[in-house]
């Protein structure tokens, strides 16, 4: 018979129902938010990894995301370090430059701040493929619809996370025409080179979807999309002991760390 | 009793053209028959498909004359859910209607949508797959299919809502010819098991005289034919006037019936032509 049950795998993490993981990982993100010294946001990132760990996902899919973001990561700390007001100087290295900003020294809260600031981004980059990596779209969008999103909206998120494969594929499709056509995207090129390229792959990349759109609107309402009835969901999914144990453990970190804010502690 | 399908001169001009995109189109459509719609490309086929199941006007800014009756609704009023539990519509590229992770997911979409029981989606999905011989295939995804299947897919698709009528626009124009076959042999079977009336749009003129019991052809936004496949094939010049090849029986047919051989009607498959033939040298 048709398998309509999700929950025959293999990890504890996909076992999980989406609304949990969506909850869990919200808070993950608020208490990123609400404190900003660098020890308190790094024990998140442990909590982060370990359950990167325990979702089985590989490590290189990490280290993939932050080839792009060290670039990112360094010229935030440079700033934050050379241009944040504080108090507590560590190093001076010239007069003041009122010009651009730059008090002449570098300060302890410039650095931690620094360093806060890239911990949490890291955090954040992290938090969001775990979600969408270890639930399937039409449980999270399952998960959306349950928690009260409307079942357009929550359609539309997944769908468009969706179609980003193929958007993908048929970016890599229209630059092997263009390659052909002498269209090229060597990075060692010029900027303007660089930029017309960029310009020539992106025309026909959202003309194209644009098109598609048009299409793929007729086929979802010649499929009755939007009717104006209670629509049946074939999937479902339903909190398990684990779930109960998880969202309780959530809340009550949720709640420690709202009140250890309130008491001063986790910033600086 | 009235007819399943009317259009009674109507015309549609899509948003920032000049000229419509069909012009003054009327006819009508009877329960259970088989159309094939024909015409070179860019003569309105598409855009009279659309009109079918109200995606025109609704979902166009165009605007649009005449009046129609769709299995009793009228597409200037009610809404596409409701034209679409009378119409299944197969858009001409199958690829862009599939957007679900699986095969079941794909096929449930349409009554999820229209709120039936989760039962009865089940038992429909389980039908319209078997059907259309996608059985065993629920948890693929529908990408991975070939072209053949995905075509059939998005037929179980707007089946599984058990329409009475299934307007389906060019659906064996990207696959090879066991593809076809295999996609024309679900259709025929819509037809003749399930009783459905059938609108297909296509350019294979072979798949038109072995299952369409009436041809339209469309040419430049006009409806200029409306008849049986005999009759309408054996307007040669009419038909190369529409850029339009007949069947290479109806082509030796014809070119016999100049040389005064007495052929009538018109052969239009080749057993109707040996058949014919038979007959003239038996007397
Ligand atoms: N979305 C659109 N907007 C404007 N014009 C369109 C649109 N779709 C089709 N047309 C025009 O309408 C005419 C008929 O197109 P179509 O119905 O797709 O023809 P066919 O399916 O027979 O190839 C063509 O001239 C085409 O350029
Ligand atoms: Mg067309």
């Amino acid at each position: 018979m048709m398998n309509i049950d999700m929950r025959t795998r293999k990890s504890p993490m996909q076992k999980l129902d989406g609304r949990t993981k969506l909850i869990a990982l919200s808070v993950i993100f608020v208490l990123v938010l609400l404190f900003s010294h660098p020890a308190y946001i790094l024990a998140l990132l442990g909590v982060v990894m370990v359950i990167w760990w325990s979702a089985k996902l590989p490590l290189q899919t990490i280290k993939d995301l932050f080839k792009y973001f060290l670039v990112i990561a360094v010229i935030i700390l440079v700033v934050q370090i050379f241009f944040y007001p504080g108090q507590t100087e560590l190093i001076r290295l010239s007069n003041p430059v009122p010009a651009i900003g730059f008090s002449g020294f570098i300060t302890l809260e410039g650095i931690l701040f620094g360093v806060a600031m890239v911990l949490r981004l890291v955090v954040i980059m992290i938090v969001a493929p775990l979600m969408v990596l270890t639930t399937p779209l039409p449980e999270l969008m399952l998960a959306l619809v349950k928690l009260k999103i409307p079942y357009r909206f929550a359609f539309i998120m997944t769908t468009a996370l969706s179609l980003l494969p193929s958007i993908q594929s048929h970016a890599a499709i229209i630059q092997q025409a263009q390659l052909c056509r002498g269209i090229t995207y060597d990075t060692a090129g010029k900027f303007f080179t660089k930029l017309r390229a960029s310009v020539a792959l992106l025309v026909p990349l959202i003309l194209g979807s644009f098109r598609d759109s048009q299409t793929l609107e007729i086929a979802m309402s010649s499929r009755a999309f939007g009717a104006p009835v209670k629509r049946t969901f074939l999937l479902d999914s339903q909190f398990s002991k684990i779930d109960y144990l998880i969202l309780a453990v959530t809340i009550a970190i949720l709640v420690t760390g709202i009140v250890l804010r309130i008491l001063g502690f986790g910033v600086y | 009793m009235s007819a399943l399908v009317e259009f009674n001169n109507v015309t549609y001009t899509y948003a920032r053209s000049t000229k419509p995109a069909i012009e003054d189109i009327s006819f009508s459509i009877e329960p259970g028959e088989f159309v094939a719609l024909i015409g070179p490309s860019g003569a309105g086929k598409s855009t009279l498909c659309y009109c079918f199941n109200g995606s025109i006007p609704q979902l166009f800014n165009g605007s649009m004359s005449g009046n129609l009756n769709i299995a009793g609704c009228d597409p200037f009023e009610d809404d596409i859910p409701v034209l679409a539990q009378h119409v299944g519509l197969v858009v001409q590229n199958a690829r862009t209607q599939l957007f679900n992770v699986t095969v079941i997911q794909e096929v449930g979409f349409g009554c999820e949508n229209l709120g039936l029981p989760r039962p009865v989606i089940l038992e429909r999905v389980k039908q319209a797959l078997d059907f259309v011989g996608l059985s065993g295939l629920e948890e693929r995804e529908p990408t991975a299919l070939s072209g053949g299947q995905q075509q059939r897919l998005a037929i179980a698709c707007v089946l599984a809502m058990d329409p009475e009528i299934l307007v389906l626009d060019e659906p064996t124009s990207e696959l090879d010819p066991i593809g076809a076959e295999q996609v024309m042999d679900v259709i025929a079977r819509m037809n003749q098991e399930l009783g459905k009336t059938i609108l297909l749009v296509t350019h294979d003129m072979e798949f038109v005289t072995k299952y369409a019991s009436r041809v339209m052809l469309l040419n430049d936004r006009r409806l200029i034919m409306d008849g049986t496949p005999q009759e309408i094939f054996s307007k040669v010049e009419l038909l190369a006037q529409s850029r339009i090849r007949p069947p290479q029986v109806c082509e030796v047919a014809e070119g016999l019936r100049q040389l005064g051989y007495r052929l009538d009607p018109l052969p239009v498959t080749l057993d109707d032509m040996v058949q014919s033939l038979k007959v003239l040298r038996h007397g």
